[in-house]
């Protein structure tokens, strides 16, 4: 296998623990979002790894867990950061597309500080069939519902809710082609 | 004493802030045989703070033996104080002269409130001017400005430099002259002055140039607000950056012997959460390194604009080619610019490494630059 490409099972899961992997360019705040999620009290291990890009570093491969979830986190600020999340894409198994990934995007409502527009985004998490999120860092109450949200998703990537696979939630989740497509107040 | 007077007083003791008036007190001659006890009674000076001891006699309060540090240990408000020195004023009469030593007084404390441009001193090689005496300077150059224009001239000794006030008649009738101050620093060709219109400069700058004989005096492309910095960076090009260090004496082993590991001041907090781990943590620590390398641990200078102006070619687009450079400027303005940069390059945000005209600025005593193309030779 390629270590190159990112696989959800090259490794062996653990029982009671759950990784989440979280890539962003430096300037989205990851650590600010890691910290919010393991401030949510759970029954089982959180283990948070916190990345800019893939392919991820090979020296620390034999230490590295499964990872369970990825969740990419974008700036609307930060042009960059698409771009970025756009080459990180390719070093990610198909595996992964199958309810296992979401993207996070923040200052999605500063419609002013945007360089790109919100319809590339949504085509992104369109191509891969994936949730997209929306964050706002500045108000502590918005992260720990974002991140309840990203945890109920990694409960489901890590086994954790029997009788849920992860394919049976992206299978029945909504496209948002639907949402762009409509157009009607703007 | 003239209504001017007052009102020119008044002034400058608005813009003082409270904490400066002791400092003003002791150093400004004027004050310095005033009757502070009957004109604290005949101002009736509220003296009133509450005093958390709870043997002291409320009652009666012994004023015989006040000084000026007392009474504003005391409490008494600003507005009270100034009331007082503008009565100690007028009984003992005030001149124009001391008003400038005032003014000049106000400067030296709160340099920010005006911004400062750097001069370069060109001498040839063998003329030995060392300015020696700042009383003999002093003279001097209120000598050759005697000859050229009318002025007043007020000189005062401030950490390690000659400060000078030069009045000059403003155009508006309302008396008030507009004030130049030149801070001159000994054995350095550098001096630092407040901007000054086109005319009375070139008869300033001939007075100088005569005073010093020296040939010519030419503005460096520095100016800032803060003083302090702009000194620092003229005056001690060779040791910023990384080189602070030694400027700040953090430097205590040999540098000939061979160490174990490097002991560097922790620019990173480290994690504390043990359960979020940094994937890129080398690529992190790299930046961090490269960042103390080129700007070291310490302080950086406080500029508050940087300005580049560019006459490069227009890269990177095929539909706009362009035979002729591009013009264009570029500006940085913030509290500490170069603080700014080191944090660009520390979280990642700038490429690294910092291309020169960005990572040395602390070390090029210059505000102003023009990027052009490197010349194919």
């Amino acid at each position: 296998m390629n270590a190159k490409v990112l696989h959800p099972f090259s490794k062996v899961p653990q029982p009671q623990k759950a990784t989440i992997l979280v890539i962003g360019v430096e300037g989205t705040q990851k650590k600010q979002f890691a910290e919010s999620l393991l401030r949510i009290n759970v029954p089982y291990l959180l283990q948070i790894r916190t990345a800019s890009y893939l392919p991820l570093p090979e020296d620390k491969e034999n230490t590295r867990p499964n990872i369970d979830f990825v969740a990419f986190l974008l700036d609307m600020n930060n042009s960059r950061s698409l771009t970025s999340v756009h080459d990180s894409l390719k070093h990610l198994d198909a595996s992964y597309f199958l309810g296992r990934v979401c993207f996070i995007v923040s200052q999605a409502n500063h419609d002013t500080i945007h360089c790109t527009d919100l319809t590339d985004v949504t085509r992104l998490c369109d191509s891969v069939d994936s949730p997209m999120l929306s964050i706002n860092f500045e108000v502590e109450e918005d992260c720990t519902i974002v991140a309840r949200q990203v945890l109920q998703m990694l409960e489901i990537a890590a086994g954790m809710k029997p009788g849920v696979l992860p394919l049976l939630v992206q299978a029945t989740g909504q496209s948002y082609q639907y949402v762009s497509g409509e157009d009607v107040d703007t | 004493m003239t209504a001017n007077n007052l009102k020119s007083l008044q002034k400058i003791l608005k813009s003082l802030s409270r904490d400066d008036l002791p400092y003003i007190f002791e150093t400004w001659e004027c004050l310095s045989n005033a009757d502070i006890p009957t004109l604290v009674d005949e101002l009736n000076v509220n003296l009133h703070r509450p005093r958390l001891r709870p043997n002291v006699n409320d009652g009666l309060r012994d004023i015989s033996n006040l000084t000026s540090i007392t009474l504003i240990e005391e409490g008494a408000t600003k507005k009270k104080i100034v009331e007082l020195i503008c009565e100690a004023c007028k009984i003992h009469g005030i001149h124009k002269k001391d008003l400038a030593d005032l003014d000049l007084l106000s400067t030296q404390l709160h340099p920010e409130r005006k911004r400062w441009i750097v001069y370069e001193i060109i001498t040839n090689e063998d003329s030995n001017t060392e300015i020696k005496d700042p009383e003999v300077l002093c003279e001097k150059f209120g000598a050759q400005l005697s000859l050229l224009i009318s002025h007043d001239l007020c000189m005062r000794m401030h950490n390690r430099a000659i400060w000078f006030r030069v009045g000059l008649k403003s155009r508006s009738k309302t008396g008030q002259g507009n004030a130049v101050f030149i801070v001159f620093h000994p054995h350095s060709p550098y001096f630092i002055t407040t901007p000054i219109r086109q005319k009375a400069k070139e008869v300033i700058f001939q007075a100088l140039i005569d005073m010093l004989q020296a040939d010519d005096i030419q503005e460096c492309p520095l100016s800032d607000k803060d003083l302090g910095s702009l000194q620092e960076m003229t005056l001690m090009k060779n040791a910023q950056g990384s080189f602070s260090k030694y400027r700040f004496n953090q430097v205590h082993t040999n540098p000939l012997v061979k160490t174990r590991g490097k002991k560097r001041k922790g620019s990173i907090l480290d994690d504390l959460n043990i359960h979020i781990e940094n994937e890129n943590g080398k690529d992190d620590h790299r930046r961090q390194e490269l960042t103390t390398d080129v700007f070291g641990s310490n302080p950086q200078p406080k500029l508050l604009k940087l300005e580049y102006k560019m006459r490069t070619q227009l890269r990177g687009r095929e539909l706009a080619p362009s035979e002729e450079p591009f013009r264009c400027v570029v500006k940085f303005e913030g509290t500490n610019v170069i603080e700014g940069i080191k944090k660009l390059s520390q979280t990642g945000l700038a490429s690294l490494p910092l291309p020169g005209h960005l990572a040395n600025v602390h070390s090029m005593a210059k505000n102003r630059f023009l990027l052009t193309d490197k010349k194919e030779s």
